[in-house]
């Protein structure tokens, strides 16, 4: 008896702590950086009064996750993370489709970006790619400041340049993709296989070279400038390049789960995401991407979109599973290999 | 064999224990959530948790509290007796069954209620199949068994099934028997499976003959430097593996002092470079890749083969080697023909381990891997980078299990059978042999290189947390460490060193409880079903931490049983991981005890629970003790299982540095570090001395 008395003291302790939630609940499953996540679940969950929980993971295994989900989802919403794997759930009807009222504040190409064109996923960010050069490093090596994709294959940057392996990481799939488009195949490939020979070492993580490049581990690294901004806002001496040619972007994707159990709130987050007020919350924390409303302040630390050379990027094509293994499958087959 | 009420020993199961344990399934029927809460057991409203009580979920669940009060009168009525405990056996054995099964067909995950009904339950099932005869009747044991085979199913083979499960089927669950090999033979894997194992191979060759420089050097050397030796096998143990490797990139990494300093010596513009020339020095990421894992690796490995080969050396009889000498042949000869077949299996062992644990290793290959790909960060990457392939990460895991599983039984088989100990413990006299005059100066100065490099590696780990940026810039500060401690209780470091602590207090005594019993049982009970036990174990030995936390992750994701994202997953893992511990420490203290102790106790009709805490629960304090320790040390410092499982919410310490490695902060990584291993340093001395004067005061009771 003695242990159930105890029993119906815990069940008092757990009854009791819990409180009445005024604005109901909403499962985030965020794939941003993690203090841009809590930033964001703070803001939305104050301004709201809504109780918010927060799984972080990268897009690809929050894709895996919403799939294994699928008859009895846990997420409502999921904020961040590049749209392919956006496009790929909406495609797999696993996405709610969802016009918010914000749509108008948005720029154009970022609406209803995702590959199934009916409102699945709505574009929240947007990153630039280019590369970042050590400006120290570069006066220690008395050398030119590379300005293209092009100056990157010259001799005298010879394992200077970092950049990550597609193999493992998105943002080097999207500098991949973007050669092709840029280039065409063939010829990408030849670029990319000049290139390796000035690669010190190909990353896991596609953040990493930016973070090398600040650290002086490598003289230049290929990514989005919004984490090298990051960087150089922290105090290194980093100078960013958008490549004079013309550059890829990427788009944070924002989408409602399919059968979410807040579907109201998860509304009110999408809405929340889209006012130039949601935009400017990553700012506050150091997430310096390109907001996609217009009306939102774009940081002094980002790159603006009206101010650069950016490719018609074909999100579609180039999101698709079958080009994406084939491209990686290719690079990993004639680039990775070759001596250096 | 048949027992009846009247020969029943005192202690054993009476009315009130089977009715308590009846009571308590009722009440968690009627008052704990049946299912799982949908926002987990922190964090729901009253409404939630009425919603998931099982009698307001699916009134077909009534079928368990019906059969449970169905045994209600059993407890009095013991009647034929053989017939009572067929019912209590057949009834609680078909509401376990079908209780899991209908949460496996229904795809619903279990709640708080369902699990503590599944444990009423299979108490009750325990105390039944005594009263048949298992385990002549002794209900402790056959619970204690019952809880270890339903526990090693559980937490080891359901989720390395769900492994071989993930690469036998495809995602729409058709059987695809070949997926290992389009896996295998596919691009890139076979480079991968032989980087491990020259990495393991050439790690292996390196540890032993470091340890065994390490070990005959500390056993037989006459100069004082062997005391140090002595010392410095605490280091590995109270590391987090990565942070070795972490420091040598602030020692030899592009940014690092060699590289500074020979930049500033021979360098373009350098010291000593002539003007104009280009210099003859260019900074190199020779680091990272091979050298600089295989580098961290003997560094950190090294003092464990050294334990291990200087076990051995200790052992040897010294009349054997004096024999020898008096035979008139020289030390080297002694040396080579008395002293190394002596210890020969020592070396083995020591080489085995080495392999397995490089091929294990995670933290060391992620921070300094480069472009040279082993198993366990290919395993990570399948899962955490871009490619997001279960079925590759679940093969991969596979292979290097069968690779450890391969090493471990060989180790076990072969060498485990080749008994070479010399000391039979009659009195010896003689004098340890010295070594060769000449090769024990050429060791003392291997030794204290070594020692200046091990010097270097943590001098740098203390030193990083406290300038502004290794590498660019040396001021001194403290703003890494105000950070990560001064910014309140809730964050910077505080979040994860809380988890850190509090999951490693939880789960330290659960594994060393755990632990000896399993010895327990495996060292002292025969019975049928002990191979699942005994196979458990062997797996709770050999896994590699990567493969755990993959197979955790296939299988506690979904339902019946979801655990990813809560505290309990990782409390569990950590437990796992520090298992080895327990059942070694246990096995080994429950060797010396004679059996004849317990059967005493056991023929004074004490139950062996009473025997159990009467008798061997006093014998192995010490042992309990320093096992609960090193587990404690063990969970602080795992990282390769925990970080596919630790989220947002329970980040720890290894997997928090990890993260600040990943982002660049390499300043606040090895600051947090610094006070990682200084806690784990406070913590080991503590216990020594503490374990130190229990054994004193053993000796003056005596």
């Amino acid at each position: 008896m003695k242990r159930l008395g105890m029993l119906c003291i815990v069940m008092f302790i757990f009854l009791s702590a819990t409180t009445v939630l005024a604005g109901g609940r909403l499962v985030v499953y965020c794939s941003n950086e993690p203090f841009a996540c809590q930033a964001v679940a703070d803001a939305f969950a104050e301004k709201y009064d809504v109780k918010v929980q927060m799984t972080r993971s990268g897009s690809g295994s929050t894709y895996a996750k919403i799939l294994a989900e699928k008859d009895n989802p846990k997420g409502d919403v999921w904020y961040a993370g590049t749209l392919d794997p956006h496009s790929q759930a909406g495609v797999n009807g696993l996405l709610e489709p969802y016009e918010s009222p914000m749509l108008e504040e948005i720029g154009a190409e970022f609406r209803n970006p995702a590959t199934s064109k009916q409102h699945h996923s709505a574009g929240v960010y947007a990153g630039v790619l280019g590369y970042s050069v050590n400006t120290d490093v570069l006066k220690e090596k008395n050398l030119p400041m590379p300005r293209s994709w092009e100056d990157l294959t010259k001799p005298a940057y010879k394992g200077l340049v970092q950049v990550a392996s597609p193999q493992s990481s998105g943002t080097a799939y999207t500098v991949l993709a973007t050669m092709v488009q840029l280039k065409g195949e063939e010829e990408a490939f030849e670029y990319l296989a000049k290139l390796h020979q000035n690669v010190n070492q190909y990353t896991k993580s596609g953040s990493a070279p930016g973070k090398a490049a600040a650290r002086g581990e490598t003289m230049i690294g290929i990514g989005f400038l919004h984490d090298h901004a990051l960087q150089k806002a922290n105090g290194f001496p980093l100078e960013l390049v958008v490549p004079s040619e013309g550059t890829g972007y990427e788009i944070g994707g924002l989408s409602i789960i399919k059968g979410a159990r807040n579907m109201e709130n998860a509304k009110k987050f999408v809405d929340f995401m889209l006012s130039a007020e949601g935009q400017e919350v990553p700012q506050r924390v150091k997430m310096f991407q390109v907001p996609t409303n217009i009306n939102a302040n774009v940081p002094k630390e980002a790159i603006r979109l009206d101010q650069v050379k950016l490719i018609d990027y074909d999100f579609v094509t180039y999101g698709s599973e079958k080009m994406r293994s084939h491209l990686i499958d290719r690079w990993a087959k004639e680039i990775k290999p070759i001596e250096r | 064999m048949i027992r009846t009420k009247t020969d029943r020993a005192p202690g054993e199961i009476g009315p009130w224990a089977l009715l308590s344990w009846l009571l308590i399934a009722l009440a968690a029927y009627a008052l704990l959530p049946w299912t799982a809460l949908e926002y987990g057991l922190g964090d729901f409203t009253p409404d939630e948790w009425m919603d998931a009580l099982g009698w307001r979920h699916n009134l077909t669940t009534l079928v368990f509290p019906g059969l449970l009060v169905m045994l209600v009168p059993f407890v009095w009525i013991r009647f034929p007796a053989r017939g009572y405990a067929w019912c209590f056996t057949v009834v609680t054995g078909l509401a376990i069954g079908i209780l899991l099964a209908g949460f496996i067909t229904t795809r619903t995950s279990m709640g708080l209620g369902a699990g503590v009904v599944v444990m009423c339950l299979a108490a009750l099932f325990a105390i039944g199949i005594a009263e048949l005869g298992f385990q002549r009747g002794d209900t402790f044991i056959a619970g204690a068994v019952i809880f270890v085979v339903f526990m090693v199913c559980l937490f080891i083979f359901f989720p390395v099934w769900e492994i071989f499960r993930n690469v036998l089927f495809d995602k729409a669950q058709t059987f695809v028997p070949l997926q290992f090999f389009d896996i295998v033979t596919s691009f890139g894997v076979g480079r991968v499976i032989g980087n491990t194992l020259l990495l393991a191979f050439s790690v292996g060759i390196a540890t032993t003959v470091f340890g065994l420089i390490f070990a005959l050097y500390a056993v037989r050397a006459t100069t004082r430097l062997r005391y140090l030796i002595r010392v410095f096998y605490i280091l590995p143990i109270i590391t987090p593996p990565f942070v070795v490797g972490m420091s040598l990139i602030l020692i030899f990494g592009r940014a690092g002092m060699i590289n500074d300093g020979l930049m500033f010596l021979i360098g373009p513009n350098g010291l000593l470079t002539p003007e104009g020339s280009p210099g003859l020095f260019e900074r190199s990421g020779y680091i990272y890749g091979f050298t600089g894992i295989f580098l961290a690796q003997t560094l950190s490995l090294t003092p464990i083969s050294y334990m291990v080969i200087s076990g051995m050396l200790a052992s040897i009889n010294p009349a054997m080697e004096e024999a020898s000498l008096t035979m008139r042949a020289g030390r080297w000869e002694t040396l080579w023909k008395v002293t190394f077949p002596l210890i020969r299996p020592g070396i083995a062992n020591a080489f085995l381990l080495g392999m397995i644990s490089s091929a294990a290793d995670f933290g060391n290959p992620l921070v300094l891997g480069g472009e040279y790909d082993v198993l366990s960060t290919e395993i990570y990457f399948s899962i955490a980078g871009a490619q997001l392939d279960f079925a590759r990460a679940a093969a991969l895991g596979l292979i290097l299990l069968f690779l450890s599983l391969t090493i471990y039984f060989i180790q076990n088989k072969w060498i485990g059978k080749k008994s070479y100990v010399t000391v039979t413990g009659i009195e010896t006299s003689g004098n340890v042999t010295p070594l060769p005059a000449g090769l024990q100066r050429a060791m003392t100065i291997f030794i204290t290189f070594w020692f200046l490099l091990i010097g270097a590696v943590y001098l740098s780990i203390f030193l990083g947390g406290f300038v502004k940026q290794w590498g660019a810039d040396y001021t001194l500060t403290l703003s890494h460490h105000l950070e990560l401690w001064s910014k309140g209780f809730d964050s910077g470091a505080w979040p994860s060193f809380k988890h850190s602590l509090l999951f490693a207090l939880i789960a330290a005594p659960l594994t060393t409880l755990a632990g000896v019993l399993i010895a327990y049982i495996l060292t002292r009970k025969q019975f049928w079903g002990r191979g699942i036990i005994d196979f458990g174990t062997v797996l709770i030995f050999a896994i590699p931490g990567t493969v755990i936390g993959v197979a955790y992750i296939l299988a506690f994701n979904t339902a019946p049983i979801e655990l990813t994202g809560t505290a309990i997953i990782l409390i569990i893992t950590m437990a796992i991981r520090a298992m080895p511990v327990g059942i070694r420490g246990g096995m080994s203290a429950l060797g010396q005890i004679s059996t004849s102790l317990e059967e005493a106790s056991l023929l004074q009709r004490a139950g062996s629970l009473k025997t159990i805490r009467a008798v061997l629960l006093p014998l192995l304090k010490s042992t309990i003790v320093s096992s609960m320790a090193y587990s404690f040390i063990r969970a602080m410092t795992t990282v390769s299982a925990v970080i596919f499982l630790a989220t947002a919410g329970t980040d720890v310490a290894t997997t928090y540095i990890l993260s600040r490695v990943e982002s660049g902060d390499t300043g606040v990584a090895v600051a947090y570090g610094s006070v990682l291993i200084f806690t784990m340093l406070v913590f080991t001395l503590l216990v020594q001395f503490a374990t130190g004067r229990s054994r004193t005061e053993k000796q003056v009771n005596l």
